[in-house]
């Protein structure tokens, strides 16, 4: 492709212009307009950059001045201002490189005829003048349809990102020559081709299957429950026991995300900048950060730069906390109001970002410190008081925000070495999406019953005498805390769901009060 | 509480703390004129405390302060003491060697003169002995007052199976004062409000290992029998029912099955001639008492499950549905249902057993 040098550029005649470019900066996982201008002044030869850039915007000067020189362009050799304005915004990360290269030749004169306007410029430089892809490029492109911005300019790497976006007209490029060329008129580009979800979500499969979990038939139909309700859940059971199987597969049992869904959560997924190579997250998360875990990297946090937290990874997905008990207490407390408010918000000296967390919650732990309890191959050597002090490790408060409590069993090589598997994921999946189909008629919008507050337990949740009784006697025989009444309540609504009975019968009480073995004070 | 002159000189003199029973015992007839032999146990102090110490407890049981004192104290925490002696003392406890010179009492005092019987087990009590224990504990308050201990695992279950009768009676280790931080303090409260809490020793006594074993001379003592559901090789609940058997009082245990570490205790003591208790109606014909079975109404899915149970010891939920061909799912309904009968148990994981 031939470069069209603007005759003006070639020399260093002092013809120069104010040049004027768009890029996007980000702000949690909301993108915000910024004009990138550079100036070229007579004075000893300088290249400034002002508007609160951050380390990496200021270490760009070093990339640009490179890949200007060796993609065979003029760099100006007098003083060099370049502002990211709004100015009290700070701007952080490598994709202001490309803006910032274009907006410097436009300046100099190198590139006098390129036609930016309208035009959002994204992309880190190599020293060599080829584009790097930059995190976060999915929330810009959609921050910026939504103020108008159609055209978007970004590096090869991120075409797969861009793809997903309707009516974006996305140019991925390979280095700076060919930004020159797209930017002066040269035909031959050809927009990214807009790949639907549908073929995404069709191609992705999870690596695990309901049907691979051998026994486990009470820990399984839990789980469908705690899904099905939208329900936070918790596997007790000796080591060894699978519970970590059960729990991955519990994407596999979800209804597919649906492509705002997919949006939302890879817009985390691409500030926090571990998007795959398939640009769009199709698949449910599942996250299992370590018990080291700190409340920074579990909730989000950064000095400068604000990054998504596991929970906001896990949006739309499942946390999986594996030993529950092993995390710090402060981490663990830090995970209620999430749980709660489905949105976290961190605040540092730099602002405050809102990320969503609209995630499942999963905990597993040992029913005891030596993780023999209840088991019926192995004898438990703790003592009660052993028991009580491992169990209070985790607080009333996030009991309270876990509806289904389940113990898992101990599997029996016979258990392992049988052939005969129960059923695939597929077949689960469809009853929950029924029993989901059936919430979102109830409460007129996507919901779930674990979402109910009182006021909606009163409304849907109505007991016959009969069902009241069976509840009463329930608490009073197993000595079962007040606070696991609407629980118990709630899960009986979604087995009924699952039942396709409109109303809460006996035994859909029945069965909701055994998914409760923490709650129970004393034999 | 007014005391008679008698029972307040026992009062203060169990309060002086170093002094052991015997010198108590010794104490009070020494200082008794009408006894014909004070003189023999004046000697008897002098020599084993010395003249000095002999004359400065002597002093303090007469100083009309420090009587005042112990009795106001006790009448404070609420504590009325039956004494040895006394008409409220129960004769059973009377028998044994070494009887409690003073019981600290709070709550229901005219339990004491009840048929007691104890029922006690170890801390690390599998679920479904202590569900039974809670059980067996709720029936025999129709013919007597329940006297167990405050330890977690079968005493606390004897307790609450026994509470909503109001006859039970909890001996304490230690002071009245020592178990105000324990785990199990809401439960001695509501003891004390619904049933007795003894103990022998002083409210701000605190507890010492050995007084572990002299409280279950009590526990042994204020019972014609003691059943014993669950204890290890070396569980306190032998020291228990060995002196039930020392004081000539009928003792149970609760069989269990061969390895179960926490039951090689009671299958000693049956080996050893205690009697085997199955229910409550082993314990009761013992003492030519009756017992009514309350049946209680099932369906004929938690009838077959039931019976499954009984006749397996116990299964888990898989066995349940696969032998009786329902789905899991239902087996959960079901075993809940006997759960809330009280006739099933969750024996851990997802195992259950008939109680």
């Amino acid at each position: 492709m031939p470069l069209p040098r603007d005759p003006r550029g070639t020399a260093n005649t002092g013809d120069k212009m104010l040049a004027k470019v768009t890029s996007f900066a980000l702000l949690g996982i909301d993108g915000v307009p910024v004009e990138v201008e550079a100036d070229i002044n007579r004075g000893m030869t300088n290249f400034d950059i002002v508007g609160l850039p951050d380390a990496a915007v200021k270490e760009s000067k070093e990339r640009v001045r490179s890949a200007v020189r060796n993609s065979r362009f003029h760099f100006p050799v007098n003083h060099v201002t370049v502002n990211l304005a709004p100015a009290d915004i700070k701007k952080e990360g490598s994709q202001f490189d490309l803006p910032i290269a274009v907006a410097v030749m436009m300046a100099g004169g190198e590139l006098a005829a390129a036609r930016t306007q309208g035009v959002v410029l994204l992309g880190e430089l190599a020293l060599d003048g080829s584009l790097r892809p930059v995190s976060g490029v999915l929330p810009s492109l959609i921050s910026a349809m939504k103020r108008g911005y159609t055209k978007f300019v970004v590096p090869l790497g991120n075409a797969n990102e861009a793809a997903y976006i309707e009516g974006a007209e996305v140019y991925a490029l390979k280095d700076l020559s060919q930004t020159a060329a797209f930017l002066t008129g040269c035909e031959g580009f050809v927009p990214v081709a807009h790949k639907s979800f549908a073929s995404a979500l069709q191609s992705a499969s999870y690596a695990t299957d309901l049907s691979l979990v051998k026994g486990q038939t009470v820990a399984k139909r839990a789980v469908e429950i705690a899904v099905a309700g939208g329900h936070n859940l918790l596997l007790s059971g000796p080591p060894g026991s699978g519970k970590t199987m059960i729990a991955r597969c519990i994407p596999t049992i979800m209804p597919d995300l649906t492509f705002e869904e997919a949006l939302e959560v890879t817009q985390i997924h691409s500030v926090a900048g571990d998007l795959g190579d398939e640009g769009i997250v199709s698949l449910r998360p599942f996250r299992t950060p370590h018990h080291t875990a700190t409340t920074a990297s579990l909730c989000g946090g950064g000095n400068t730069r604000i990054r998504p937290g596991e929970i906001s990874k896990a949006h739309k997905g499942v946390l999986f906390l594996d030993e529950l008990p092993e995390y710090s207490r402060a981490t663990l407390e830090s995970l209620r109001q999430p749980l709660e408010d489905k949105v976290i918000t961190v605040t540092r000296a730099g602002g405050a970002v809102t990320f969503p967390a609209d995630f499942m919650l999963c905990a597993s732990m040992n029913p005891c410190p030596c993780g023999n309890y209840g088991s019926a191959y192995k004898e438990c050597t703790c003592t009660p008081a052993q028991i009580r002090r491992y169990r209070a490790r985790i607080s009333g408060p996030l009991l309270d925000r876990i509806d289904i409590q389940v113990e898992v069993d101990g599997v029996r090589y016979e258990e392992l070495a049988s052939t005969e598997s129960g059923e695939s994921s597929a077949v689960v999946k469809k009853r929950v999406e029924r029993a989901r189909a059936i919430q979102r008629e109830r409460f007129g919008r996507p919901s779930t019953n674990a979402n109910m507050g009182e006021r909606d337990i009163k409304k849907y949740c109505s007991l016959s005498p009969e069902c009241e009784s069976i509840l009463r006697g329930a608490f009073e025989r197993l000595s079962l805390s007040a606070r696991a009444r609407s629980r118990t309540i709630k899960v009986a609504r979604t087995i009924a769901d699952l039942a396709l009975s409109a109303e809460i019968r006996p035994e859909h009480i029945l069965e909701a009060t055994s998914y409760r073995n923490f709650d129970i004070k004393e034999p | 509480m007014t005391y008679s002159r008698r029972a307040a000189d026992v009062i203060v003199a169990d309060s002086f703390e170093g002094l052991g029973h015997r010198h108590k015992r010794a104490l009070l007839r020494a200082v008794d004129c009408d006894d014909a032999e004070h003189i023999k146990y004046e000697q008897f102090l002098i020599k084993s405390l010395g003249d000095g110490v002999y004359n400065k407890v002597k002093r303090a049981l007469f100083d009309g302060a420090y009587r005042e004192k112990v009795l106001l104290g006790l009448e404070k925490s609420g504590i009325s003491c039956v004494v040895l002696g006394d008409g409220g003392y129960p004769p059973l406890l009377a028998e044994i060697p070494a009887p409690p010179l003073v019981l600290y009492c709070r709550g229901n005092i005219s339990l004491l003169s009840g048929d007691c019987f104890t029922v006690v087990g170890s801390r690390r009590t599998p679920a479904a002995t202590a569900a039974a224990c809670k059980r067996i504990a709720g029936e025999l308050t129709e013919h007597f007052t329940v006297v167990s201990g405050v330890a977690d695992g079968a005493d606390t279950a004897a307790v609450r199976g026994a509470l909503p009768s109001g006859k039970v009676i909890c001996v304490l280790p230690g002071g009245h004062q020592s178990v105000a931080s324990s785990a199990n303090a809401a439960l001695i409260k509501s003891v004390e409000e619904g049933g007795l809490v003894i103990s022998e020793s002083p409210p701000q006594r605190a507890v010492l290992r050995y007084m572990y074993v002299a409280r279950n001379r009590i526990l042994a003592g204020l019972s014609k029998g003691t059943l014993v559901v669950s204890a290890g090789s070396r569980s306190g609940a032998l020291i228990t029912a060995g002196y039930a058997a020392d004081y000539g009082r009928e003792v149970f245990a609760f069989p269990h099955s061969l390895g179960v570490s926490s039951g090689e205790g009671c299958n000693q003591l049956i080996k050893n001639g205690a009697s085997l208790c199955r229910n409550v109606l082993d314990i009761l014909s013992e003492f030519g008492l009756e017992y009514r079975v309350k049946r209680v109404a099932l369906t004929p899915a938690e009838e077959k499950v039931l019976a499954y149970l009984r006749a397996n010891g116990g299964a888990h939920i898989q066995a349940v549905a696969s032998a009786v061909g329902i789905k899991v799912y239902e087996a959960v309904t079901v075993l809940s249902s006997l759960e809330i009968k009280g006739l099933a148990v969750r024996s851990g994981g997802n195992s259950y057993s008939a109680v």
